[in-house]
């Protein structure tokens, strides 16, 4: 049945589609004309949609900071190397185990500046994709020096990536389905802290 | 229903359509506030309407180029000619797995296709997970706005069908507490489905992936969780190469609600180890709309329904007036494409103001194309007697200048009483201006003195 429909679709548009045209020249078009948006753009960005932004020296202070979460009494789960959780991501049995607990930790790539968003892939959530989600409050790391101005220059460096999952996280989840009043904490998290961290973290694979 | 006599149905709630009107533009005027702070903002729509012009030339080699990169990621591949095919192709697959228990997040294809009902019928539970989506779902309606799903309703409402589905208390009505007692219903749902499903807002040929976009995280709760994810996607949300999602995902939620992007942006390579991803790639109409010049434009549409925010009809009629399940300019482009007969007014409830082509992030010419639909469903026969007639009436009175002039004095005299007898919809509420005392031609002819 399906095989037959796709000869069919595949004919009907054949048939119907114009006389090709060119792809365009980007460039050529001028995006990335003006101003480049900075990483105190991203922080304002950031603090207009919901997240917590701090600077942290190093990964000692980060330390520091999950660990005053843990004194709190919060349940973690890290998938930063080096820093660890009170639950471990290796010994569940399936990610629906994660329900529950309060604080996730992650390190992503890079931020890109015009939007705030960051962008993770499957590796930096210890290939568990729905850890951005499933936890309560999200704190993610991303190294001072790692920003991009858009999201041109993000495909750019995202480059041919061979993760299985990857994605852009623009702070908290919300919702403003009920007559248009934003409530940060739809599925995903209630939280978002984004640790902007100066210097000592290992380039990533 | 015709268009106007369901806008009128609407009207009747006047603080409603009132409140429907302000909000509605509020979420048009945030989207000028952040289009005004991108600076390449023109070139991007510019680059953003090329790169689906160019795509749609080449459409059937990109959706082979995606089909086979998908594969080799180890996604399966469907094609669906039509809506019942598409159905029979996600009960196969949910089947197949032995999922009795579907979670879906917000997808307009299978709204098309009455996924919904098909599935419940054969024994599936389906439960939409988008907040908007869900309190229209237990409400037993459709979706009025394809962002914003219960942008018609009030938070009263919303409260009753929480109280009566979901036993939160009488009277509950704060925006947070009734987001809180959803999230809490529906996490339920995530953890216990068997199988998710999710629309795609961009599907890249060159790689394979294809991207999902929310807010809420409700698609990727879905799709982590479950052993099943089957994404379904129009054949026309294939785009070339990776680095184009630049373009579009700067465009969208900006052009949506107004956000610098939206919270999740999720890129789907392949199924994590043990899970089954599949997609599945619909026509339903489409290849027809893509065989018609002066209407294919509109398969380049990035759902982002900023052209419905801004139109004065839809803002004033809501979405529940027009006859197709998508309202607003683009709804009324699609429509007729599917049925000329029974969407035949759709094109008709507009101003033809052209600000939907204004703020449309992909270029797409709605007001042109609005027209050349209403050319189409005279030209089919399809328009109403009286519109008909008065379109005859009017041919006959302007093409001789005798008639013309005779029928000029005639209106002068008796426009006092159209406007006394208020028989027609435009004087029901307003009044034609009054008529001048001399018409042009008398009047011309009085300042040059004599004949013409
Ligand atoms: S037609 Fe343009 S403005 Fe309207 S929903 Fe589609 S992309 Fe957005």
């Amino acid at each position: 049945m399906s095989r037959a429909s796709r000869e069919v679709i595949l004919g009907a548009v054949s048939a119907a589609q114009p006389e090709s045209l060119p792809l365009p020249d980007l460039a050529a078009l001028g995006l990335g004309v003006g101003e480049r948006p900075s990483v105190a753009a991203a922080v304002a960005i950031l603090d207009q949609i919901g997240a917590r932004v701090l600077r942290l020296r190093d990964l000692n202070q980060v330390r520091q900071w999950v660990m005053q979460a843990h004194v709190e009494g919060a349940s973690v789960v890290s998938a930063v190397p080096g820093i660890e959780g009170s639950v471990r991501l290796g010994e569940l049995q399936s990610p629906r185990d994660l329900d529950g607990v309060e604080l996730g930790v992650m390190r992503a790539r890079f931020g890109v500046c015009e939007n705030g968003a960051l962008w993770l892939e499957e590796s930096d959530l210890a290939f568990c994709r729905a850890l951005p989600v499933i936890v309560q409050r999200w704190v993610v790391l991303v190294g001072a020096q790692d920003w991009v101005a858009d999201m041109h220059e993000a495909y750019a460096r995202i480059g041919q990536w061979h993760s299985g999952f990857g994605l852009f996280l623009a702070g908290p989840s919300k919702t403003a389905d009920i007559e248009q009043c934003l409530v940060i904490g739809a599925h995903g998290v209630v939280e978002a802290t984004v640790l902007i961290v100066d210097e000592g973290l290992e380039p990533l694979a | 229903m015709s268009h106007a006599q369901a806008a009128g149905e609407f009207l009747r709630d006047a603080p409603r359509t009132a409140w429907h009107d302000k909000t509605l533009w509020m979420v048009r005027a945030r989207r000028d506030v952040r289009a005004k702070a991108v600076p390449d903002w023109e070139p991007l729509r510019e680059a953003a309407s090329r790169i689906k012009e160019h795509t749609l030339s080449r459409l059937s080699q990109y959706l082979q180029q995606f089909e086979a990169a998908a594969q080799a990621n180890g996604v399966q591949v469907h094609w669906a000619a039509d809506a019942d095919e598409h159905n029979r192709i996600v009960l196969e697959i949910l089947q197949a797995s032995g999922s009795r228990r579907l979670v879906k997040s917000k997808s307009m294809l299978t709204e098309e296709c009455h996924l919904n009902g098909y599935l419940q019928a054969n024994g599936v539970e389906v439960v939409d997970t988008d907040l908007g989506e869900r309190i229209v779902q237990l409400q037993n309606t459709p979706p009025s706005h394809i962002v914003m799903p219960a942008i018609h309703l009030r938070r009263v409402e919303v409260g009753e069908v929480f109280h009566e589905h979901l036993g939160t208390p009488r009277g509950m009505d704060d925006a947070t507490e009734l987001t809180r007692a959803a999230r809490h219903h529906l996490r339920g749902h995530f953890l216990h489905a068997d199988a998710a499903l999710t629309g795609v807002n961009f599907a890249v040929a060159e790689n394979g992936a294809f991207v999902v976009c929310t807010n809420e995280g409700n698609a990727d709760m879905g799709a982590h969780l479950a052993p099943v994810h089957i994404a379904c996607m129009g054949l026309e949300k294939v785009i070339p190469r990776q680095e184009h999602l630049g373009v579009f995902l700067r465009l969208l939620a900006r052009s949506a609600t107004g956000q610098p992007s939206t919270v999740f942006a999720s890129h789907f390579v392949r199924p994590r180890p043990g899970q089954q991803m599949h997609v599945v790639i619909v026509d339903n109409g489409r290849s027809r709309q893509l065989a018609q010049p002066k209407f294919r434009k509109s398969l380049a549409c990035i759902r982002c329904a900023a052209c419905m925010n801004t139109c004065p009809v839809y803002r004033r009629s809501g979405g529940y007036s027009y006859s197709y399940f998508i309202g607003g300019p683009i709804g009324s482009v699609l429509a007729p494409n599917v049925d000329k007969a029974k969407h035949s007014d759709m094109p008709f409830a507009s101003t033809l103001c052209g600000s939907c082509t204004a703020v449309c992030p992909v270029k797409i010419d709605l007001h042109a194309q609005l027209l050349h639909w209403r050319q189409e469903v005279v030209k089919a026969g399809l328009s109403p007697w009286w519109k008909t007639l008065a379109m005859r009436g009017m041919q006959w009175v302007l093409r001789r200048p005798a008639r013309m002039q005779w029928a000029g004095g005639w209106m002068r005299r008796f426009l006092p009483l159209v406007n006394a007898l208020r028989l027609d919809p435009w004087t029901q509420s307003r009044d034609l201006p009054s008529a001048p005392k001399q018409t042009f031609r008398q009047w011309l002819q009085k300042r040059k003195g004599g004949e013409l």
